[in-house]
């Protein structure tokens, strides 16, 4: 079937099997293989991409479903060459080891960022219990999300999804 | 492997293509693409809701609230009218999954997918929610628990869909207590779960209503604690009697996340924490 999306800004028509997956349509299809799959059945938050402004799981969206929406991946952030600084925050913190499970993190970290830039490290931790990583000990993926909306707040920064 | 996935305009077009096939129903598809994926199922067409079940996702009427088969748990646990008048269904809904999930996961699915360990079915449940089913021949109403049939199976006819659940408001000052027990905090199918509103009158119990999950083939609903409950006051005092009537209305199984016999002792011990709380 014949549909149509944005991705990072870019639109895109094009000809997919309707029990083709986001996750594969946007990794294989598009090339953005920053989208990462790890479990495939929901339960480890790797393959979060928003969709509308909101994250989703791109392993159990198949691409029908997705026709006329507005879809951001982790290639979506940098603008410039320059990271976002959800970005910059996991390169200081340490947030990133494996870096596997990142994109995951930084496109859900972005959902809770622009509703509120200012999180308990609680609320944190609390959002982000959809996501696994394997190398980290979470916490400083927490100090991560954390740090960028200090940033940003001291900036007068906001998130725009 | 291989389905087609139609996402029809509006109503007539779901009710023409559910005549032409067999089909599977879709929403959020958090239960059904697992499905898929486990190879549990093998649709042959898909048939997505989302654009059939329009109107507002949430609606406040004098004394009842109306909820969109279609609407998230996500849009269920940040509404203020939720939290306001059902906190009960708030947090169960807030305690499903991660945040991606609760963005997809629909209450119409919740309800449709029929485990006995579904969350926001305890407080469906508690809250005496009523289903209203549409097919192309009308529409009919039905108390939840007479659309649940068994894990996994429910009322739903061929070329129906779920439209929308109707909850009648609680008058006066309600407590509520919604209980989960897993092996870990997210994303885990709980051993047993248990959600309760009471209103009490002079210290007394005037009205107590009481879900357990995942210690039965469907939600129960204990009446005999409950009746046993009025006209009480809730002190350590009844609990031995509660106990054991709420023993003989639970038949839990043994299976890899818990034996029948710690079910049931979870389910006693979410009772006393009642008390307690
Ligand atoms: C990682 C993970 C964690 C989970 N955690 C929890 C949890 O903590 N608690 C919990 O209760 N559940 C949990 N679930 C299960 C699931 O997310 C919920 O049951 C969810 O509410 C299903 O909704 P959905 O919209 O995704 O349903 P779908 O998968 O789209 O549909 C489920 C079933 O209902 C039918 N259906 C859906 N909508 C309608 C309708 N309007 N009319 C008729 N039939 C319909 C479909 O045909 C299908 O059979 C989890 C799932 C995953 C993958
Ligand atoms: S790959 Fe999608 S949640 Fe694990
Ligand atoms: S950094 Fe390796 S899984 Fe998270």
């Amino acid at each position: 079937m014949n549909i149509k999306v944005t991705v990072n800004g870019e639109e895109y028509e094009r000809e997919v099997r309707p029990d083709r997956r986001l996750i594969d349509f946007l990794r294989e299809d598009l090339g953005l293989t920053g989208v990462k799959e790890g479990c495939g059945v929901g339960e480890c938050g790797s393959c979060t991409v928003l969709i509308d402004g909101e994250s989703h799981l791109s392993c159990l969206t198949y691409t029908p479903q997705v026709n006329g929406s507005e879809i951001k991946t982790i290639e979506g952030l940098e603008e410039d060459g320059q990271l976002h600084p959800l970005q910059e925050a996991f390169v200081e913190t340490g947030g990133v080891q494996c870096g596997f499970c990142t994109p995951g993190f930084i496109m859900v970290g972005l959902e809770l960022l622009e509703k509120n830039l200012n999180p308990s490290r609680q609320e944190i931790r609390k959002w982000i219990e959809g996501n696994i990583c394997r190398c980290t000990g979470y916490s400083k993926i927490v100090d991560a999300i954390e740090l960028a909306g200090k940033k940003l707040r001291e900036e007068g920064k906001k998130i725009e999804l | 492997m291989g389905f087609e996935l139609l996402v029809p305009e509006n109503k007539d077009e779901l009710f023409t293509l559910m005549a032409e096939s067999n089909y599977y129903l879709l929403a959020g598809g958090t239960d059904l693409f697992v499905k898929i994926e486990k190879d549990l199922i093998n649709p042959d067409r898909i048939l997505d809701l989302t654009n059939v079940i329009e109107g507002p996702k949430l609606e406040d009427k004098a004394d009842k609230v109306r909820i969109s088969a279609t609407a998230t748990h996500g849009e269920l646990a940040g509404s203020p009218l939720i939290n306001r008048e059902f906190p009960l269904l708030a947090e169960s809904a807030e305690s499903v999954g991660g945040v991606q999930l609760r963005n997809m996961a629909t209450v119409g699915g919740n309800i449709c997918n029929a485990s006995p360990s579904a969350d926001t079915l305890i407080a469906l449940y508690a809250l005496d929610a009523s289903l209203k089913l549409e097919s192309r021949n009308g529409s009919r109403t039905l108390p939840i628990d007479e659309f649940i049939k068994s894990p996994g199976e429910t009322d739903l006819g061929r070329g129906e869909f779920l439209k929308s659940i109707t909850i009648p408001k609680l008058s006066g000052n309600y407590r509520h207590f919604f209980n989960k027990v897993g092996r870990r905090n997210a994303l885990d199918i709980s051993v047993c779960s248990m959600g309760f509103v009471l209103k009490e009158t002079d210290g007394k119990i005037e009205d107590i209503r009481i879900s357990f999950g995942a210690v039965a083939p469907k939600i129960v609903r204990p009446d005999s604690v409950e009746n046993y409950l009025k006209g009480k006051k809730l002190t350590r005092k009844v609990l031995p009697e509660a106990k054991d009537l709420l023993k003989n209305e639970i038949s839990p199984i043994s299976d890899i996340r818990g034996s029948a016999e710690y079910r049931k002792q979870v389910a006693v011990r979410s009772l006393e924490e009642v008390v307690n709380s």
